[in-house]
């Protein structure tokens, strides 16, 4: 680069083409620099591998990414500063109502994109399905216990996250200790639907999703307030959807890159046991280890542990789904005004905006419970 | 589970260890985050699509990385050519200058997380908000009250500490 004036403007414009804030002109205009000048080059290519492995380092991997939330969170309301300060205020994703009313669910990229892909199409093109990447009968009680997963069942799991003080180091293992007992809130979930209601008897409060894909969270017995589809942070969906055990991912990821194994089950009670340890080594973080305890006649996931490393708290965190009932519930029980007793407040996007996007920010702050619990 | 491994597992298990590579390829001969996305996964199918024909031991990055190549041009035609952010001899010439950097990606992720993990914490939630959320500079403005050319700039010059501290690492790596 020849000037240190037109080396900065540069790089500069390379910054911005990186993320696409360039207009056609200054692109034009980058193009006859890469053109002409190899450091300029060299210079974009470092900034764009650079995007790359900031890309894959940061960004969220769908359910995976969010269980890493909610080991950093807890729970509702108590999530950690820097996703108190993205909840009401950022500005809502791009995701469509048409993309979240599909029954399908979404590309789960980076991590599980390709590799559903691939499973997909090792079976489509090639014709030889999952056989060869592990054990055919662990793998087909796996797919089964989805498939059963998907029916429209109201079933209720005790939700327990655990996380280690620190990092055993040298990966995943036994050394790791736990720093707190894990708080259990229990989850009611009927295909995308969910709600999770409150434990504390003294402060009630309970969040879920309906049909239509709207968040609502009921606080106290007579206020809630709504979120609609287009309205939704990115990380807050894709909570949701850890919430409401998207299976078809979680176990997509888990058939891919994982190494499958039996464990003893509990004869007695009727489970098999399988073992997923992530089968490739892998810098970055996620998924380590998962635990499915399936029924072995009705193929029902019983309990379902996923162990998760998290570099950026250098923690390890796991969440525990434990079945406690399969029941029918009434469909309010899904809706927000089934958790309120007239008369009630509800604030949405037209009604009283401000004062929902207040309350919400104020919820979600940590609070002092939170420090005083760890 | 099974002794040796079959050949599927292995192009799988090559393909998962090229994946960061490929990417990286990819998004060097295309602006747009989305659309090298699109392409790597195209990229990903085709790769599946002739899984067959790979022998192993042969060599999968020179094969994998002529696949997305052509793949992107197929891409930018399909584009055409007033949207062409680069001509054919450009993208020959930054994909040569991408290949020469793909062997040490590797040793660039960890002097990444390292140099990340000194960057002070605002910075480190501008990075998050750009990538773990995917905001738009306008957005992030939005949420952290600030101009969005002063975010531009924030960003721009995290991104250039980041490539400082990253070459500084490799080069105290390489003489040590």
């Amino acid at each position: 680069m020849s000037s240190t004036p037109e080396r900065n403007d540069i790089r500069r414009m390379i910054g911005w083409a990186l993320d696409g804030e360039a207009n056609p002109a200054q692109l034009e205009q980058l193009r006859a620099w890469l053109r002409a000048d190899p450091a300029a080059r060299r210079h974009y290519v470092d900034l764009m591998l650079l995007d790359t492995l900031l890309t894959e380092e940061l960004a969220p991997e769908g359910v995976g990414g969010m269980i890493d939330l909610l080991g950093g969170a807890g729970h509702a309301g108590q999530l950690d500063t820097s996703e108190a300060s993205r909840l009401p205020v950022a500005p809502p994703t791009r995701q469509t109502t048409a993309q979240r009313q599909s029954s399908r669910p979404r590309r789960w990229w980076p991590t599980v994109g390709w590799a559903a892909a691939a499973v997909a199409l090792c079976a489509t093109f090639l014709g030889i399905g999952y056989v060869g990447l592990q054990e055919a009968s662990a793998e087909s009680l796996v797919k089964e216990t989805r498939r059963v997963h998907q029916l429209p069942l109201d079933r209720c799991y005790l939700v327990e996250v655990e996380r280690s003080r620190e990092g055993s180091g040298d990966g995943y293992g036994d050394s790791w200790i736990s720093a707190r007992s894990g708080r259990v809130d229990r989850l009611w979930t009927r295909g995308d639907r969910f709600f999770l209601e409150s434990s504390n008897n003294a402060y009630r409060w309970a969040w879920g999703r309906n049909e239509k894909g709207t968040v609502w969270l009921a606080y106290g017995r007579r206020q809630g307030l709504l979120l609609e589809v287009d309205e939704q942070p990115a990380w807050l969906t894709a909570w949701c959807d850890v919430l409401s055990m998207q299976l078809d991912s979680l176990l997509d990821d888990v058939l891919v890159n994982c190494q499958l194994t039996w464990e003893s089950g509990d004869a007695e009670a009727g489970t098999k046991v399988v073992r997923a340890v992530r089968r490739f080594h892998r810098r970055r973080a996620g998924l380590r280890e998962a635990r499915l305890e399936i029924d072995q006649e009705t193929k029902v996931l019983r309990r379902l542990t996923l162990v998760r490393w998290v570099a950026r708290t250098r923690q390890m965190v796991t969440v525990t789904y434990t079945l406690a009932a399969t029941e029918a519930q009434p469909d309010e029980r899904y809706e927000l005004s089934g958790h309120l007793e007239p008369p009630f407040t509800i604030l949405s996007n037209t009604t009283q905006p401000e004062r929902r996007d207040e309350i919400l920010t104020r919820l979600f702050k940590p609070s002092s419970r939170r420090s005083s619990s760890q | 589970m099974s002794g040796e491994p079959p050949s599927l597992e292995i192009f799988v298990r090559e393909l998962t260890c090229h994946q960061t590579r490929l990417r990286g390829l990819v998004r060097c001969l295309l602006f747009d985050r989305k659309q090298a996305e699109d392409v790597l996964q195209d990229t990903n199918v085709v790769l599946l699509r002739k899984a067959a024909e790979y022998q192993p031991g042969t060599d999968f990055w020179a094969w994998a990385s002529q696949v997305a190549r052509y793949q992107v041009l197929t891409h930018a035609k399909r584009l055409g050519r007033e949207r062409l952010v680069f001509d054919e001899e450009l993208m020959e010439s930054l994909a040569a200058e991408s290949q020469l950097r793909a062997a040490s990606l590797d040793q660039r992720r960890d002097a990444l997380l390292a140099c990340l993990e000194r960057l002070p914490a605002p910075q480190r939630q501008l990075l998050e908000m750009r990538y773990s959320l995917g905001q738009s500079m306008d957005q992030i403005a939005s949420t952290m009250s600030r101009p969005s050319g002063s975010v531009r700039q924030t960003l721009y010059r995290v991104r250039e500490a980041l490539l400082s501290c990253i070459e500084r690492r490799m080069v105290g790596e390489a003489s040590s």
